[in-house]
């Protein structure tokens, strides 16, 4: 699974280069997010502008954000009322910003 | 034009049911239906596909078969399996109010939404056993609004 971190604004960048988080890739996705989260108490966001298909979260004192989601993806979030949970932005670049 | 009808067996098995997945996106794409209702019936037949490598082969694993054809203005999948039987009454139909309801997202749950979402998202769901096969039969009407001839 592949994913890159970063810190940037305040956030811990999570960026997902897999096309797809599905069934076959879950369990390395939350251990992936759970090892590059680790350690710190930034917000987390997650850039999903590369996935094309379906994905899963993390939990406590931290928020996670979502940032570049593709329709196929963004309907799942709205039909799983997903984006109730989730704090969801157009693109990172707008999350950023928002930050700053 | 693509082809009307798409048949492939793959063993179920996650790896085997994206590669399954990817192969059947390709025969959508070159059909003529809208990107937005694409994107629907791939999620459905994602969480179809995945529901039989959970549930019907909990503990092995065994043949899926998967055809999918335009008929008029629809779009029919079929999938077969010879795992176990569907449990009577968990067939929700499309619509709300029936079946299984979808989990509160605020628990942050890690599953349970596929039923929710093959039945948001289908227009019709049928289920039969057939011997020692489960066959679902699920369609998405006006999905193809001018279909390519056979």
């Amino acid at each position: 699974m592949g994913l890159r971190a970063q810190h940037s604004n305040g956030f811990c960048l999570l960026q997902v280069e897999d096309s797809r988080i599905d069934a076959a890739g879950a369990i390395a996705f939350k251990e992936a997010v759970r090892q590059a989260s680790e350690g710190g108490q930034d917000d987390v966001l997650l850039d999903l502008s590369a996935v094309v298909a379906v994905m899963k979260a993390l939990g406590p004192d931290r928020r996670l954000h979502l940032a570049g989601l593709r329709p196929a993806v963004a309907k799942v979030f709205r039909l799983t009322r997903m984006d109730s949970v989730f704090t969801i932005h157009a693109t990172v670049a707008d999350a950023l910003k928002d930050a700053a | 034009m693509g082809k009307t009808v798409f048949s492939l067996s793959f063993t179920a098995t996650p790896l085997a049911v994206r590669r399954g997945l990817l192969a059947f996106e390709t025969y959508l794409a070159g059909l003529p239906v809208a990107s937005e209702r694409r994107d629907s019936i791939c999620i459905v037949l994602a969480e179809a596909l995945n529901n039989i490598t959970e549930h019907a082969y909990p503990n092995a694993t065994g043949p899926i078969w998967l055809r999918a054809q335009v008929q008029g203005h629809q779009f029919i999948a079929t999938l077969r399996d010879r795992g176990a039987a569907l449990p009577a009454g968990l067939l929700p139909q499309p619509g709300p109010g029936t079946g299984h309801s979808a989990p509160n997202p605020t628990d942050l749950p890690e599953g349970g939404f596929g039923w929710h979402l093959i039945r948001s998202l289908a227009d019709g769901l049928d289920h039969a056993r057939f011997a020692q096969w489960n066959e679902l039969r699920i369609i998405f009407r006006n999905a193809v609004p001018s279909p390519p001839l056979p």
